[in-house]
């Protein structure tokens, strides 16, 4: 999943599980910390002057798993 | 992510301060202040420097996170003004960019002429009108950039705070809705390196020591 689509999914997602009142669920956690915390994870590396290609992949999988999570939890 | 606050005389059209502290918008205003006020400089530095330094400026960074914040606290999308089908089906002139309950949301970035519209869709949004409307809003706000920041974030077109407040004074009999224009200050933390067309990067923020 490409990191800017995922970080407005996710935003909406957190939304969600709020208007239901689930900002105590581990899903809301979870997406909550793919936001704030994982999907900035590769910067470091980046000024680094690192190849981050594999890390962005695997941070939109973290992503997509997220969101898979929440339609299903449905 | 600072914002020129509170509203002085001169510009509190329609008397948006007093509307801002009405029972039905205080909670959802409330919100939206900490959301703006929440989102942290450096976070948009490094969302530029690391995501977007293929650009000029900083507006799409700051544009996708207070979208994405604002998306967090529960603002609709794409919201129709109205509940008649117009002219055409994919229209989208007659659309709230962000609904967050009676409060209804823009952001002008670019031209002053798509200022001056969006000034002009926000009090549309508010203004009971000859077509039935789907949703209709009790207060605008326009999210801007000062002159100071639009210099310091390299937005290369006009549109800024100072000249909405211009807009709003002049066109105020037209514009007979409460809106408030929010301009975001420059935190003065950073200056921006523009490499120039062409190069990779395109541009650098650099935090200021």
């Amino acid at each position: 999943m490409q990191l800017k689509k995922a970080r407005k999914k996710l935003a909406s997602i957190v939304a969600s599980l709020r208007a239901q009142n689930q900002s105590e669920s581990e899903l809301y956690r979870k997406a909550k910390h793919w936001i704030d915390v994982e999907s900035k994870s590769h910067w470091d590396k980046m000024d680094l002057g690192e190849d981050v290609s594999e890390l962005v992949k695997a941070i939109g999988t973290s992503a997509a798993e997220i969101v898979w999570e929440y339609n299903t939890m449905k | 992510m600072n914002f020129i606050w509170p509203i002085d005389d001169q510009w509190n059209h329609c008397n948006v301060r007093s509307v801002l502290q009405r029972p039905d918008i205080e909670p959802y205003w409330t919100e939206l202040y900490c959301a703006i006020n929440g989102i942290i400089w450096d976070d948009l530095i490094n969302l530029h420097n690391h995501e977007y330094n293929d650009r000029m400026s900083m507006s799409v960074a700051i544009s996708e996170r207070i979208d994405n914040e604002l998306t967090e606290i529960g603002a609709e999308a794409e919201v129709p003004i109205f509940s008649k089908k117009l002219v055409s089906s994919r229209d989208d002139r007659y659309r709230i960019w962000k609904k967050l309950g009676p409060i209804a949301i823009d952001y002008s970035f670019g031209h002053p002429d798509g200022l001056r519209w969006k000034l002009n869709r926000l009090a549309t949004a508010i203004i009971p009108n000859q077509h039935s409307m789907e949703n209709q809003c009790q207060l605008g706000v326009l999210i801007v950039a000062t002159e100071s920041l639009r210099k310091a974030a390299k937005f290369d077109a006009k549109a800024n705070w100072e000249t909405a407040i211009e807009d709003l004074n002049i066109m105020a009999a037209q514009l007979q809705a409460p809106i408030f224009i929010l301009g975001l200050k420059n935190p003065e933390t950073f200056t921006m390196i523009d490499y120039g067309r062409g190069k990779k990067p395109r541009s650098h923020v650099k935090k200021l020591v």
